[in-house]
């Protein structure tokens, strides 16, 4: 399905803009009126740019480059975030997110990324848990930094 | 001048000078690091500074405060990730000036710019800190929503693009800044019954997210698209020559004045904050390009490698460093989140910022002041030193190597706001949003100044109209509120000024296209 | 380097104050948590009396650790849930009692058991110094008449409720002003923004003392010594007693007795180093000492004081 980018972002947007408006009716009188604007404001613009999609800017996302190299960092990024708020130590995760990181960049060759991965996760645990003092989320299993 | 003279002699006492030398490295290496900025800094660096006496502490923050800034500008306009906030602007002109080979250029404009705006404000700061002090008072909770519709309005003049476009982002921003307990009631926003969101979305987080993650998205992307057309991945810009000649300098000085003005008044008042300063100023050097160079033969256009791209906001942000601290250190009141700090570090001293600490402690009051200007005069000669050997070192890493270490960095400066694993999928999610609004192309500009200024903009907006009795009159009551009417005059100058060129713009392609509609066929 | 520092320092005190405790603990470093940023009031407090605690204890040391967020929810929320075994430290102020009414906070006070008290802060009525009122009388009585604009820190923060109760006893209206920060609120002040402003002691007392605001009474059982001339708030015809913030330690509940009788031991030889007393003075904080059961005693007349005032008000959520 293709349709214009502008047309399905203003669509979310708008979305996004109705959503929070009627989220804010249940706030209390005093505290409702200014976000119910600005909601109200977004939906109403977000609306507009969806409807001028038809008369102009009918471009299209070029989304190859974003699914196939954005999205997967997120991921591991994400996975990084859950695996350190479990409780699987700082060490280990941050080596693996870094070789994932490292692989999806584009560099090759298994000790080139074991070899940078180590160096990288060894610099940020000197910068920010030796040299800044930044307590680290509790591990949960023994033996894990 | 005696007092003047007593900050110098404590200034230069072997060790003070050394400290604040060593402040000025550190702080250009904190600023140029994306996800470590000089609040995070300053918060490490508190308990530690307990060791050490007030005039070594102070004077190695002063150091970092005034360098930071300046440092941010190195990793925008290398790689286009801001090391601070300050340089969200700068990496628009400077990375593209950068990628047209002429790194060293925009470096070099990046931080004469910085010393400048840095030693206009510490001047400032020196002459006149208790007449501005003064003028800081006068903005009460009337004044504070003016200045608030004046910054947000001070995008205006830079959506020419897509005027809808900027606007929706400026509302998303807003919309954004209204997560958590209203100020008004307490009663809870959005906050999905987390206490994480009690104060609204943590903001280092968001920040760092919103443009170091994103920026590390756009990076990895650029990498695919290279890799996959079959080039060679091209390498980081060369630094190179860091010349920059005097006729260009001729050319900006009307560009740092002005910004250097601005980035001052801006400083002195208390919530205002340095990001209103570059957006202010940055707009301001776009209007003067505009008129003066845009289209002429060898300029480039806004945006893509304007110098006044670079020298508005460096000029700014460093202006509102060291004019921060007259409301500081005249009144007690910190004139941004940064210089609030200097109270933590000034009270486990014992020592209290206002007037009582020129009188109990005037030797170091007047240090910090000489200080900052002392600081802004080695920063000139340390960012190149720094520009030569570190950064030469650290940008010779290959580009996708980089990815790894903008995120990491990104991901535990988030972390360290307050240790707590909420902040990392804070700045996820915001990374991914603002890459979101590049590829919609959405600018990320008025969300940001919409985040700074929402919650500014809603509580003396309520807090005035409370005083008032909810009559509106006052905020363009001449008599009772002058600051407040002319800083609204001036708002809605920029918004006609804005329709007018639209209205101009649209005339002159529908004349342009008319013709050729005309002799076509069909 | 701070941790050799302070490593050093404590061996070279350790020879002069003597051995603290004979117990085996602490036998590892004691995390004393801040539910707050570095720079702050607490967080200053605490490195004031870490700085001196640690010269005290032998073998391990106190780190304050700034676990900020959530208007201090998320820091006093983890030390709620940490293991009770004294190594978790809660550097405790009194929105703890109030947090759970009125910001939805998962815990409730009695999850925490009380070590000591370090420091009351009462609260003031402070006028700017331009100000027609230079007495409480004739500002309450101006607020008889017609509603005074006061600044406040935030809507149901504890100097807020104090205006609450002011209300509730004389017949003095008061138009809350919330503003954040106190250098925001300190602007509307100084520049004669708003009528007034309640705050506490603490921060009010280093610009009464330059003139540029008046403190028009104190909410103590008696006048301060920096202030012999400022009336109580009963003296000046409020009916209340006393109204004043607190910070002091506590730990998780089901820390045994021994160990939290220690840590408030560690509290009160802090309190009692003159080099301590004469920082935290300077620092604008004054410093006191209540061992654990009679800091209870305040917590729960706090949160007697408190709740009434929630719940006519209609402050909880």
């Amino acid at each position: 399905m293709k349709l214009p980018s502008d047309l399905w972002i203003g669509a979310v947007l708008t979305g996004i803009g109705v959503w929070a408006l009627w989220e804010a009716t249940g706030f209390d009188d005093r505290s409702r009126t200014y976000p119910m604007i600005v909601a109200g404001l977004l939906a109403v613009s977000s609306a507009s740019m969806a409807c001028l999609s038809f008369v102009r800017n009918q471009e299209q996302l070029a989304l190859a480059g974003p699914l196939r190299a954005a999205l997967p960092a997120g991921g591991v990024i994400a996975a990084w975030a859950a695996a350190l708020s479990f409780g699987l130590g700082f060490l280990l995760p941050t080596l693996l997110m870094q070789i994932a990181l490292l692989w999806l960049g584009g560099i090759r060759g298994a000790i080139r990324i074991l070899a940078y991965a180590v160096l990288i996760t060894a610099a940020a645990y000197g910068l920010f848990v030796v040299g800044l003092e930044v307590p680290l989320p509790r591990s949960r299993v023994p033996g894990l930094m | 001048m005696d007092v003047i003279a007593l900050g110098f002699s404590t200034l230069f006492a072997p060790g003070v000078i050394l400290v604040l030398a060593v402040g000025v490295f550190a702080g250009l290496i904190v600023g140029s690091i994306p996800g470590i900025n000089d609040n995070i800094a300053f918060a490490m660096f508190i308990p530690f500074s307990f060791a050490i006496p007030p005039e070594q502490a102070l004077a190695l923050m002063v150091g970092v405060y005034c360098a930071a800034a300046a440092g941010g500008a190195i990793p925008a306009i290398m790689i286009k990730v801001p090391g601070t906030a300050s340089a969200l602007l700068t990496a628009v002109d400077g990375n593209a000036m950068a990628r047209q080979g002429k790194a060293g250029k925009a470096l070099s404009i990046a931080i004469t710019s910085s010393v400048i705006g840095g030693i206009a404000s510490s001047l400032v700061l020196l002459v006149f800190a208790p007449t501005l002090a003064l003028f800081a008072l006068r903005f009460g909770y009337v004044e504070n929503f003016a200045l608030a519709i004046l910054g947000l309005s001070s995008v205006v003049g830079l959506l020419s693009a897509n005027v809808l476009k900027g606007v929706i982002s400026a509302l998303i921003g807003l919309l954004t800044a209204t997560v958590g307990f209203s100020l008004v009631t307490g009663y809870p926003r959005y906050t999905f019954d987390s206490v994480n969101l009690i104060e609204g979305i943590p903001f280092v987080p968001l920040l760092v997210g919103l443009f170091g993650i994103a920026a590390m998205f756009e990076l990895l992307v650029d990498i695919w698209n290279e890799r996959r057309s079959g080039k060679a991945v091209s390498g980081l810009p060369l630094i190179g020559s860091l010349k920059f000649g005097w006729a260009l300098a001729r050319r900006l000085v009307p560009v740092w004045s002005l910004s250097a003005t601005i980035g001052n008044l801006i400083g002195v008042l208390p919530g205002a904050g340095m990001l209103m300063a570059i957006f202010l100023s940055y707009d301001q050097a776009a209007r003067r390009f505009r008129r003066r160079f845009a289209g002429k033969p060898g300029e480039k256009s806004w945006g893509e490698g304007a110098p006044e791209g670079i020298a508005a906001p460096e000029a700014a942000n460093s202006a509102v460093t060291a004019s921060s601290m007259v409301p500081l250190l005249s009144l007690g009141i910190p004139g941004n989140s940064t210089s609030a700090l200097f109270i933590g570090a000034l009270a486990i001293h014992g020592m209290v910022p206002g007037p009582l600490l020129f009188t109990q402690h005037g030797h170091i009051a007047w240090m910090i002041i000489v200080a900052f200007l002392i600081a802004n005069l080695i920063l000139w000669p340390a960012a190149f030193i720094v520009l030569k050997s570190v950064s030469r070192s650290v940008f010779a890493i290959p580009k996708e190597a980089l990815v790894g270490v903008i995120a990491l960095l990104c991901l535990l400066g988030a972390y360290a706001d307050g240790a707590n694993s909420f902040n990392i999928w804070v700045a996820l999610i915001a990374g991914i949003v603002a890459y979101g609004m590049r590829l919609a192309q959405i600018p990320l500009g008025p969300a940001i100044l919409g985040l700074v200024l929402g919650p500014q903009l809603e509580s003396s907006l309520s807090n005035a109209l409370s005083i008032s009795g909810g009559s509106w009159l006052i905020f363009i009551d001449p008599v009772n509120h002058p600051i407040s009417a002319a800083m609204l005059a001036l708002a809605s100058l920029f918004w006609l000024l804005a329709i007018y060129g639209w209205w101009r713009q649209s005339r002159n392609r529908s004349l342009a296209t008319r013709p050729q509609s005309d002799s076509s066929p069909s | 380097m701070k941790k050799a520092i302070a490593l050093l320092a404590s061996c070279l005190m350790a020879g002069a104050v003597g051995a603290a405790a004979a117990a085996d603990f602490p036998a590892k470093d004691i995390d004393l948590i801040v539910p707050f940023a570095p720079g702050g009031g607490v967080d200053t407090t605490s490195r004031i009396i870490v700085e001196t605690a640690n010269t005290l204890i032998e073998g391990a040391e106190l780190n304050v650790v700034n676990r900020a967020g959530g208007g201090g929810v998320v820091g006093q929320t983890f030390a709620s849930k940490a293991a009770p075994d004294g190594y978790t430290v809660l550097a405790m102020t009194s929105s703890v009692v109030t947090n759970p009414k009125l910001k939805g906070a998962s815990y409730s006070i009695d999850d925490f058991l009380p070590v000591g008290l370090y420091n009351l802060d009462p609260s003031v009525i402070v006028v700017p110094a331009s100000s027609p009122f230079e007495t409480a009388d004739q500002f309450i009585a101006a607020a008889k008449q017609a509603p005074l604009n006061i600044v406040i820190a935030g809507i149901g923060t504890s100097h807020h409720m104090g205006g609450l109760a002011i209300q509730q006893v004389t017949d003095a209206q008061f138009n809350y002003i919330p503003t954040k920060g106190f250098g925001q609120q300190l602007q509307a002040v100084l520049g004669g923004h708003a009528d007034g402003a309640l705050w506490p002691l603490g921060e009010a007392a280093n610009h009464a003392k330059t003139d540029s605001v008046r403190i028009l009474a104190i909410a103590s059982d008696a006048r301060d010594e920096a202030f012999p001339d400022v009336p109580t708030y009963q003296e000046a015809g409020i009916d209340i007693e006393i109204w004043a913030t607190f910070r002091g330690w506590s730990v998780p509940k089901g820390t045994p007795d021994d160990v939290v009788t220690m840590l408030s031991g560690l509290l009160q030889k802090t309190y009692e180093s003159p080099a301590y007393k004469k920082k935290m003075s300077e620092a604008g904080y004054k410093p006191v000492f209540r061992d654990a059961k009679s800091f209870k005693q305040i917590i729960d007349g706090y949160a007697v004081l408190t709740s009434n005032i929630i719940e006519e008000s209609g402050l909880a959520k």
